[in-house]
């Protein structure tokens, strides 16, 4: 008898522990909602580190939202005291020790929410698990662990330390397939909430004796679609977007395939090339976690750049090919 | 109710009232007509057309919606929507945290096709040397840095739109090693 119904209470008990999993999954969810919520709506000011590899770097950053304008400030608190100041329609950099400031227009903006959803939420759940880590305490407040673990070794993962109260993100790990920590950001002081004076939104380099650079805003774009295709993606790789424009920087209009698995993104840029010259780059390069790899088919520089391991962006960058 | 969708695409409303709108917009093809127009509004007054969402994507997305959730059956409309949130949080994220935005580079080692106001930089070739881990590409060409920045800029457009703390990506320009 017993044995009879044993396959029943195995079904039952799979079905429990599969729906607490979900339970969990959903929790954490709420978590990254809250996360992205905060940085749309909170203001604050705080002291973070920055770890990457050997570097370490401190940095204070101002944020304030006001009638749902978010104007930042960061300032290099150890060297030289370079700023950066941003709001929504340009960013200012400024180099004191090199005597002269920049402005970038922005161009994509914050309308994220849902404007480039759809093609984001095919990936996410079959390429990443969610769940809730300990409850920890991070710059003297009580912080909640999210973590996102991949489903293989083609994308990162991440730790997420969000503050219980507000749900500021207080820390974030980048991590490889090993485990091991990519990057590392950390609040070490934080205010949340309150008024910040506009005054702590201005530089403390005066604009004067500063030599001053303008990026170029003019950046064409025509949704012409040419004729390349990436031949071999990691699994779970989705292309959202296809366009040919004029890069800044670069002479000649660039194709721009953009991959994404539902978090990490991939770009693929096709670049015309004059007849026998050189490649510009070839194989795999990284910046940190930041990798690219240059491949070269016919008079064409293939680069593919993206926060993802080196397998993925070779992979990606071999396989590159016209569609006809 | 399109008060409260003009709030929500100035990302102004609390996460009730948010999921409260988008239950009401998967489910009213009027209001999400509406959406589109407040999102081609907003990004007309900030001058961001290049970027503006394309009519019909609430649409579109509607559809999926239906795809999506017939086969599951336990997928609502408004689950859709919650997952809608967090994956865009979560890219947002993904993107602050391993994103980065060198505007500095192509600007303080003059690249060739920008306009600039006032050149003082040394050719790239003078600029070549570099200290180990410091934040830089792990290439000595300076013709293959320039375009790999430059392609790094136009790859953050589309993975990151904002960040946890929206200033992340720019801690290495603050940072980038531009003298060595």
């Amino acid at each position: 008898m017993i044995f009879r119904s044993l396959p029943r209470y195995i079904f039952i008990l799979m079905l429990s522990l599969s729906s607490a999993t979900a339970l969990a999954a959903d929790a954490a969810r709420d978590w990254l909602i809250k996360i992205n919520k905060a940085v749309h709506t909170l203001n604050y000011d705080g002291a973070f580190v920055y770890q990457q590899n050997e570097q370490l770097e401190a940095m204070r950053v101002v944020h304030k939202v006001e009638k749902g304008v978010t104007r930042e400030r960061l300032v290099s608190l150890n060297g030289v005291a370079r700023e950066i100041i941003r709001d929504d329609k340009e960013i200012r950099c400024y180099w004191p020790d090199k005597n002269s400031a920049m402005v970038e227009y922005r161009k994509s903006q914050d309308n994220t929410f849902p404007s480039i959803l759809p093609e984001r939420l095919q990936g996410f759940d079959e390429n990443y698990v969610l769940k809730l880590g300990k409850a920890e305490r991070i710059a003297g407040r009580s912080a909640q662990l999210v973590i996102i673990t991949p489903n293989d070794d083609y994308r990162y993962g991440y730790h997420l330390w969000a503050d219980k109260d507000s749900g500021l993100l207080l820390k974030a790990e980048l991590l490889d397939s090993k485990g091991g920590v990519l990057e590392r950001f950390m609040f070490t002081q934080l205010m949340v909430g309150g008024k910040i004076p506009d005054s702590a939104l201005k530089p403390d380099v005066a604009g004067e004796g500063l030599v001053w650079h303008r990026a170029d805003d003019k950046s064409v774009k025509t949704d012409a679609r040419q004729g390349w295709t990436v031949g071999r993606l990691p699994r779970g790789f989705r292309l959202s977007t296809h366009l040919t424009r004029h890069v800044p920087m670069r002479e000649k209009p660039v194709e721009h395939l953009v991959y994404t698995d539902g978090l990490a993104t991939v770009s693929v840029f096709i670049e015309k090339q004059e007849k026998e010259a050189k490649p510009i780059m070839l194989g795999t390069r990284h910046m940190g976690a930041v990798h690219a790899h240059g491949a070269h088919v016919g008079d064409f520089q293939i680069t593919v750049v993206g926060e993802v391991p080196a397998e993925t962006v070779s992979m990606i960058g071999e396989s590159v090919v016209p569609m006809h | 109710m399109k008060e409260k969708l003009s709030a929500l695409v100035d990302n102004e409303i609390d996460e009730l009232e948010q999921r409260r709108v988008l239950g009401a917009l998967a489910e009213d093809a009027a209001l999400r007509r509406t959406w589109d127009r407040y999102h081609l509004v907003r990004a007309a007054l900030r001058k961001e057309l290049e970027f503006v969402v394309e009519p019909g994507l609430a649409e579109r997305i509607s559809e999926k919606i239906h795809m999506t959730s017939a086969p599951a059956g336990s997928a609502s409309p408004r689950a859709f929507w919650r997952r809608a949130a967090l994956v865009s949080g979560t890219v947002a994220i993904a993107a602050s945290v391993a994103a980065v935005a060198i505007f500095s580079l192509q600007w303080m080692r003059a690249p060739t096709g920008t306009q600039r106001l006032a050149a003082q930089d040394k050719p790239p070739q003078a600029q070549v040397a570099r200290a180990a881990g410091a934040m830089r590409w792990d290439t000595t060409h300076a013709e293959a840095e320039n375009a790999l920045n430059a392609y790094l800029v136009e790859h953050n457009e589309f993975a990151a739109n904002s960040g946890f703390s929206g200033m992340t990506p720019y801690v290495r320009v603050v940072s980038y090693d531009n003298d060595k």
